[in-house]
């Protein structure tokens, strides 16, 4: 008898559970199937058009649609490949030191080759005869490496200008986004910042380091040439100008964003809260349901931000990492030829290769410096008025 | 900009190739030292300038970001529905069923929702409820006050 009763107990709490399984999941799959339908809806009402050719534009594959990228995105499907992008880093990394070597092995041939010839010849009779060749041949060493260094700063100023254009083409849409799903504070702090970002930062690196950079070059070429006149003070002097702008908008920049964004993403998490706190008990029968809709319609807005915020956090990767590795591959074959020169060679041809490669690291830093500010920006935009739901 | 450096490198290239022409002597250093004051004198030329000139600071901000308003204004309506969708339920709850709510409302720079009107159509709907009428609307009147945060008079019965 008591084992009879317990049998029913078992059976009838078993049944207790899956109904409550199913009831649970039913309910899941109601409100994930809303959210998708709400999704889609949001999206055609959204305008990304120019999002989307700027993304096919510079993505520049056919395999990757922008639409597509956000939908795979949205639905979870997408997921990283290390390997490929491991390898298509390598690949771009060994494509740009194949590029390259004809140029560093001409320049180690000239300096070789200048080396061989002063070693053979009466250092005495022949000092002038050497200084002239030493001239020549720096000239058209300067000259090979001048032309790859314009290339290279044409490159940077071109992804510098391709950065504004990209900040200039999101900011509406994530800040449209975040004031439809009520992060008010947040769009009052970020509008400005996107702003000064695209306008007062790029103009600063396009008009003021960017040239400032080039002299700097200039002032060590020359001073490598010239046997009479030196500028590497006056090369020193730039250096150190380039720096202070670098460290004082990196941190006015950093300072203001992060102490703006954390505190507008505190005060709109708080108001929202507030505000659906108010909801759900002021009305006891409908409040819950409610909450429950208007979740589902901030769930969307939401998630979209966050997926064009991580499409242009790629499409930022994507244009940077080329151009950083050339300049990388760039320094680091110079700073190898400097060395294989030095013993050989004349230590001048050498001192003019690491200068060279000076320049480059601080093209590397302003691009990395605007790059990690955009990056920065839009992390904290797909963090900020996350907390609503 | 670009002439000021292209000067500079013809400069320092004209004064090398004048410094490995000449013969060592007492006239090649003074030659020497006027090329260098020249070349001093062409790399200070912007600052030089610079007291004629206005200082142009360029513009520190960029376009104006411009907000995707077609967006708002279906985002807008669509929580508006929402919550058309909740008074209607909450009035049947009172015993009103198959009411029409349409709150009519605006938004101002900040796109925050102002109701301006609630619009209750009763002509199809039927009340039922043991008490009387204009007790039951009255409840569902103030219901939809607290749920909504408007005055009673703009709230709107009608058949």
């Amino acid at each position: 008898m008591i084992n009879i009763n317990k049998r029913k107990a078992i059976i009838f709490c078993l049944l207790i559970f899956i109904l409550f399984c199913f009831f649970n999941f039913e309910n899941k799959t109601v409100y994930a199937d809303e959210l998708s339908d709400n999704i889609k809806e949001q999206l055609e009402n959204l305008d990304l058009t120019g999002l989307s050719d700027f993304f096919n534009e510079n993505i520049g594959s056919n395999d990757i649609d922008f639409f597509a990228y956000i939908n795979s995105l949205l639905n979870g499907e997408y997921s990283v490949d290390y390997t490929t992008i491991f390898n298509h880093v390598l690949n771009t990394f060994l494509t740009g030191v194949y590029d390259s070597l004809p140029v560093f092995i001409s320049i180690a041939g000239i300096a070789v080759l200048f080396g061989v010839v002063k070693n053979i010849s009466d250092e005495k009779r022949a000092s002038s005869t050497n200084n002239v060749l030493l001239f020549v041949c720096l000239l058209s060493i300067i000259l090979i490496l001048f032309t790859q260094i314009l290339s290279l700063y044409k490159n940077v100023e071109n992804i510098i200008k391709n950065i504004a254009i990209l900040t200039e083409i999101m900011s509406p849409i994530i800040v449209t986004l975040m004031l439809a799903i009520g992060a008010k504070a947040s769009v009052a702090a970020y509008t400005p910042t996107v702003a000064f970002l695209s306008g007062g930062v790029i103009n600063i690196m396009l008009t003021v380091v960017l040239p400032l950079i080039g002299l700097t070059c200039i002032f060590n070429i020359v001073s490598t040439i010239s046997q009479s006149i030196k500028f590497t003070k006056f090369a020193d002097f730039f250096a150190g100008i380039i720096k202070w702008i670098l460290g004082l908008t990196i941190l006015i920049f950093g300072f203001f964003i992060s102490i703006q964004g954390i505190t507008s993403a505190h005060f709109d998490g708080i108001s929202i809260r507030a505000a659906k706190y108010a909801i759900s008990n002021s009305i006891p029968i409908v409040g819950g349901f409610l909450k429950d809709g208007f979740d589902i319609i901030v769930a969307g807005g939401i998630l979209i931000k966050n997926t064009i915020g991580v499409s242009v956090l790629f499409l930022l990767f994507v244009m940077i990492i080329k151009p950083l590795l050339s300049l990388g591959t760039f320094s680091i074959l110079l700073k190898f030829t400097a060395a294989i020169i030095e013993p050989i060679s004349e230590p001048k041809i050498s001192d003019a290769c690491i200068s060279i490669s000076k320049t480059i690291t601080y093209l590397t830093s302003v691009l990395l410096i605007v790059g990690m500010m955009l990056f920065i920006m839009i992390l904290l935009m797909i963090f900020s008025a996350n907390a609503f739901i | 900009m670009k002439n000021w450096i292209f000067s500079i490198v013809v400069n320092a290239i004209f004064s090398s190739i004048i410094s490995l022409i000449l013969p060592d002597g007492k006239t090649s250093k003074t030659i020497k030292s006027i090329i260098s004051l020249l070349l001093v004198i062409v790399i200070l030329q912007p600052v030089i300038n610079l007291s004629n000139d206005e200082i142009l600071l360029g513009d520190l901000y960029g376009n104006e970001v411009i907000i995707q308003t077609s967006y708002l204004d279906y985002f807008n309506k669509k929580t508006i529905s929402e919550k058309e969708k909740y008074c209607a339920e909450l009035l049947s709850k009172y015993g009103i069923d198959n009411s029409l709510v349409d709150i009519i409302f605006e938004t101002d720079d900040k796109n925050t929702i102002i109701i301006k009107k609630i619009q209750i159509n009763l002509k199809n709907s039927g009340i039922y409820s043991d008490k009387d009428n204009i007790y039951i609307i009255a409840r569902a009147k103030n219901a939809i006050k607290d749920f909504l945060s408007v005055k009673e008079e703009q709230i709107e019965f009608y058949e």
